[in-house]
């Protein structure tokens, strides 16, 4: 894959449900204040490295957390906010019958196939679900697509960013997996298979 | 009995911004709009104090993104906030998200001439009447006023409106030119309606 960059990366807020410890997936749940917080800080943020320039493109997942964070971020950027493009491969992996669960109500209700999966995270998808190895493959030809681009601004998800990070400093299946998923800053991903991370 | 109804309409979303009807569809807040509803927030809490409160919200996008930052700024639990389907906005059917008012009038104007004659009993293609609103939120309404406490409502334009031309008595063309603002929101009490209007930062 051919990288130009930079991309900025970025995860929407905090929402009601990252706050009770639930999984989202395709389901959906508003920021939070914290969150809208986080967004506004994500805003500045890109747009001191951005140096007040406009970015070229902005993409963003079409679920409302994300869409939601976007819009913040594109006002405190100048960007106009109808040129953003809705991409449904840059929606969050869905977790299937866990989304919208918490730990403790998969592990009642889901004990099997939970164990089943924490042995191969990577190539095992949840009942219903997706795996992180076919989010992937979804992810591929838009990011080859955005990876020849420069200055993009994306929002999307946590495992999802994680992913990109992955696809972009070529790392092994389990360095992604261990990647973070920040709300208090967003990545920059460079030339040269490189990422930094921008505190927000 | 005391009851008491704050009734608030979401912050400005990025069609409202740009002129587009939503209806039943949805767009996000803009930063304006988050700015807005903390500012309502703030100004609540100030009001309600320590007292205790239920929250009845419209289930769509915008009102849930609104909903979540007044919960917040007034220390209650999201997960106690009762959606009910007939705070949702009157829909234009056919013609929700349409680019503007002017171009709704530019292509459409046998409906807009029928509107004309009896504005309050018209509906767009597949659309909803005010007067169908007002009888789906007629019984949500009887509801809240006889229940005890203070009830927030977050709802949107139209709905608000006619909220509060059900508890005022109002004549329909009185409903029409009523106010539907973002930056204040209406106490219902006694059989009045006060305006509060809120600072933005």
């Amino acid at each position: 894959m051919k990288k130009l960059g930079p991309i900025y990366l970025i995860r929407h807020g905090e929402t009601v449900w990252n706050r009770a410890a639930r999984l989202q997936g395709h389901k959906d749940t508003p920021l939070t204040l914290k969150g809208i917080k986080q967004a506004r800080s994500l805003g500045f943020a890109l747009r001191k490295v951005l140096k007040n320039k406009t970015p070229s493109f902005f993409y963003s997942s079409p679920i409302g957390r994300a869409k939601q964070t976007a819009t913040i971020i594109s006002d405190i950027i100048d960007f106009d906010v109808e040129k953003m493009e809705y991409k449904s491969s840059l929606k969050e992996i869905t977790f299937g019958d866990w989304d919208g669960l918490n730990m403790q109500e998969i592990l009642a209700q889901y004990k099997t196939s939970w164990e089943k999966r924490k042995s191969d995270r990577w190539n095992t998808s949840p009942p219903n679900g997706e795996s992180f190895q076919e989010a992937k493959q979804r992810i591929t030809p838009i990011l080859n697509e955005i990876a020849i681009q420069q200055d993009v601004v994306i929002v999307a998800h946590g495992s999802l960013n994680k992913i990109i990070r992955g696809c972009w400093c070529s790392l092994s299946d389990s360095e992604t997996l261990a990647l973070d998923e920040p709300q208090d800053g967003f990545y920059c991903l460079v030339n040269g298979n490189r990422e930094y991370f921008v505190s927000a | 009995m005391k009851n008491n109804i704050y009734l608030i309409r979401h912050g400005q979303t990025t069609w409202n911004r740009a002129g587009r009807l939503q209806g039943q569809a949805d767009s996000p807040l803009t930063l304006l709009g988050t700015q807005q509803v903390e500012a309502i927030g703030k100004k609540l809490k100030e009001i309600i104090g320590t007292k205790k409160y239920s929250v009845w919200s419209s289930p769509l996008g915008r009102t849930k993104q609104t909903t979540s930052i007044i919960c917040d700024e007034t220390n209650f639990n999201y997960e106690n906030v009762v959606f009910d389907k007939r705070l949702v906005e009157i829909t234009l059917g056919d013609r929700d998200g349409y680019k503007s008012w002017k171009a709704l009038f530019k292509d459409f104007p046998k409906d807009m001439a029928r509107r004309e004659k009896d504005p309050w009993n018209f509906s767009h293609p597949n659309g909803e009447s005010s007067q169908m609103v007002w009888e789906r939120v007629r019984p949500f309404i009887e509801k809240i006023v006889n229940l005890e406490g203070i009830h927030v409502v977050v709802t949107h334009g139209v709905v608000s409106k006619i909220i509060r031309g059900m508890y005022l008595n109002l004549s329909p063309e009185e409903i029409f030119s009523l106010d539907r603002p973002q930056n204040a929101f209406h106490k219902l009490q006694n059989g009045k309606v006060e305006k509060i209007e809120v600072e933005l930062p």
